[in-house]
């Protein structure tokens, strides 16, 4: 018998080696193949909320302001904004009892309206009913003389006062209400139709019931607000890797190394440890207004990663290089795991943002985001701990990348700019499943957004 | 899939193992590996040949993983065994083949199952355990003799090694 064929009776022996295996082996290996529900982290539900949040708020408001446009439209005749601005010889007036000659129906178009354009409709007549309700409370009454005669008198002598050029005036017996066209005034338009109907109730006026007449409309366009406004954002500061969200990455899990025992007996180098590297993110960004507090932002940019590690010297020669527990691959060049050179992985990104900005205080605002990214270059090196081998591998990596961050950011020269320190951590895995190393790119740095132009 | 395989990939975990019990530890978490890992098998290949050497490499992680298995694992030449060259019939039964090779030191058990069973050679070993090429041939040739001594002492004796024996 040659040499060859002891191994070959061994082998041809053990081909029919077969075994049953107990039931119990297969329940768990049924469980373990089972999908278990992973937690997420909860800054994924909180961006997430925040996102439903911002979308919700944006739909009602559009969805209430809608509502309210079609509503004035109908009731018109019962509605007007109150602007709340009085002079002082107003006030100082109505506190001594007396009318301003001004105010005399021969002294109409003297009075000026206050100077806000959005303020445009004078509700002198209500704001001076209620002034004369708090005077009556002092004054005494005259004989045979009610409060509502008093105040009838003293609104004999209201003021003409000219409506602005938006404006559709409607006049209800002594006095003149004007309605703005704007549409995007409908929150005012409530209001004052409540003062407007209190102050009919104070006086005995049915105004809903009164004939009234509008007088003039324009067709000029409405005021504009600033919704969009469109700019430039940078950020700087530290990348590291992570195996979890607030887990440094540890050097062990790093690489594949199928026998994973440092005690064991073949002696294998140990990869280095992952030091933290730079972190840059600039790029373009449009925010949406969506209330006072909330906007609504998206954006185009780039994102740079990087992370060092001590890698030996390298080795232009095909080697082969585990992947994994189920492949091995060949590579043209490689680094040696011994030596003290400083390498640097780095990962770059197109970034595809999408944030939700929320103003907590005066100057200050927190800014949520979710970022899609693509992966356009890396250098990064695995570890293979069998051969104890740094190499390149581009097709190890998830190239799409799925992030979130969160920053606190100070506004100031008039809100255009803002900074403040961000976290963003990916929560998707760097490197694809089979490699059996799911590790997470983070970073924390320092943002700034400055506002170019408003539309 | 499971059934098909289940027997015979239990039986190639047996024999990188020194029981049953470990043997079915290794063949769970070999098969969830392969059903996790389903994607990644090409159709050019036999399917059985790719559960195989799934099975072979979570059976290697898995020796290194027993704590107690690290002292057998070694490749060092401190305990050194004559290299027998010769190359006796065997006229043992499967089992009891098995049983003779899941007596050899863990390391020994190991590059013998690759070399002689797996067909992989000593380069390709070298590879897989980290270890020089020349030190998995050396490796084998001891574990080899060692096998060889035994299997002509069963010859002679027409028995099985009593500590052997009592594990069938």
């Amino acid at each position: 018998m040659q040499k060859a064929d002891f191994e070959k009776n061994v082998q041809e022996k053990m081909q029919e080696l077969r075994f049953q295996p107990s039931q119990e082996v297969w329940k768990r290996v049924e469980a373990g193949i089972t999908p278990q529900r992973r937690r997420r982290p909860m800054v994924i539900w909180f961006l997430f909320a925040g996102l439903l949040l911002a979308g919700g708020s944006f739909y009602f408001i559009s969805t209430s302001s809608n509502k309210n446009i079609s509503a004035n439209k109908l009731q018109q005749p019962g509605q007007a904004i109150a602007e709340k601005q009085e002079t002082k010889t107003e006030k100082q007036n109505t506190s001594t009892g007396t009318l301003p000659e001004n105010e005399s129906p021969s002294a109409e178009n003297k009075q000026q309206v206050g100077t806000s354009k959005l303020s445009t409709i004078d509700l002198t007549q209500s704001k001076r009913e209620r002034t004369n309700k708090k005077q009556d409370q002092t004054l005494p009454l005259k004989p045979n003389e009610s409060k509502q005669e008093r105040s009838f008198k003293r609104e004999d002598g209201v003021a003409d006062i000219p409506a602005s050029s938006d404006q559709t005036v409607v006049e209800s017996r002594n006095f003149r209400v004007a309605i703005p066209i704007d549409q995007h005034s409908s929150v005012s338009i409530n209001n004052f139709g409540k003062d407007l109907l209190s102050a009919g109730e104070a006086t005995g006026i049915d105004l809903l019931s009164e004939p009234i007449s509008a007088s003039t409309a324009t067709n000029n366009p409405p005021v504009k607000k600033m919704n969009w406004q469109f700019g430039i954002t940078a950020a700087g500061g530290i990348a590291d890797l992570a195996d979890q969200l607030l887990q440094s990455a540890s050097a062990a899990n790093l690489y594949f190394d199928p026998l994973q025992s440092p005690g064991g007996g073949a002696v294998r180098p140990k990869p280095s440890d992952v030091e933290k590297g730079a972190f840059l993110s600039v790029g373009a960004f449009a925010n949406k207004t969506l209330g006072r507090k909330w906007k609504l932002g998206l954006g185009l940019g780039y994102q740079y990663f990087s992370n060092t590690i001590k890698v030996g010297e390298k080795v232009d020669s095909a080697a082969f290089v585990n992947q994994n527990n189920f492949s091995l691959d060949r590579v043209n060049q490689y680094y040696k795991s011994t030596g003290n050179n400083t390498y640097h992985n780095q990962y770059h990104f197109i970034s595809l943002p999408i944030n939700v900005q929320w103003q907590f205080a005066k100057h200050f605002t927190w800014e949520n985001g979710l970022i899609a990214a693509r992966m356009i270059k890396t250098n990064a090196l695995h570890y293979d701990g069998v051969s104890g081998r740094y190499y390149e591998d581009d097709e190890l990596f998830n190239k799409y990348q799925l992030s979130a961050s969160s920053a606190v950011l100070f506004a100031f020269h008039k809100n255009k700019i803002q900074v403040g320190p961000q976290f963003q951590y990916v929560f998707t895995n760097l490197m694809k499943p089979s490699t059996g190393n799911p590790k997470h790119l983070r970073s924390v740095s320092i943002k700034a957004n400055i506002e170019l132009w408003k539309n | 899939m499971y059934e098909r395989h289940a027997e015979y990939m239990l039986g190639v975990c047996y024999r990188y193992t020194k029981s049953m019990s470990d043997a079915e530890d290794v063949l769970q978490d070999g098969f969830i590996k392969v059903f996790k890992n389903l994607h990644q098998y090409k159709s050019d290949g036999e399917l059985g040949a790719w559960i195989r050497r799934i099975m072979v490499n979570t059976a290697i992680n898995y020796l290194k993983q027993q704590s107690r298995t690290r002292a057998d694992l070694s490749f060092s030449e401190a305990n050194l065994h004559p290299v027998a060259s010769d190359n006796p019939e065997i006229n043992l039964t499967v089992k009891e083949l098995a049983e003779l090779i899941r007596q050899l030191p863990t390391g020994y058990q190991t590059i013998f199952n690759l070399h002689a069973v797996e067909g992989y050679t000593h380069v390709e070993i070298g590879e897989l355990l980290g270890i020089h090429e020349g030190t998995s041939r050396s490796q084998y040739a001891r574990a080899r003799g060692l096998l060889v001594t035994w299997i002509k002492k069963n010859a002679l004796e027409n028995k099985m090694p009593v500590y052997a024996k009592s594990r069938l």
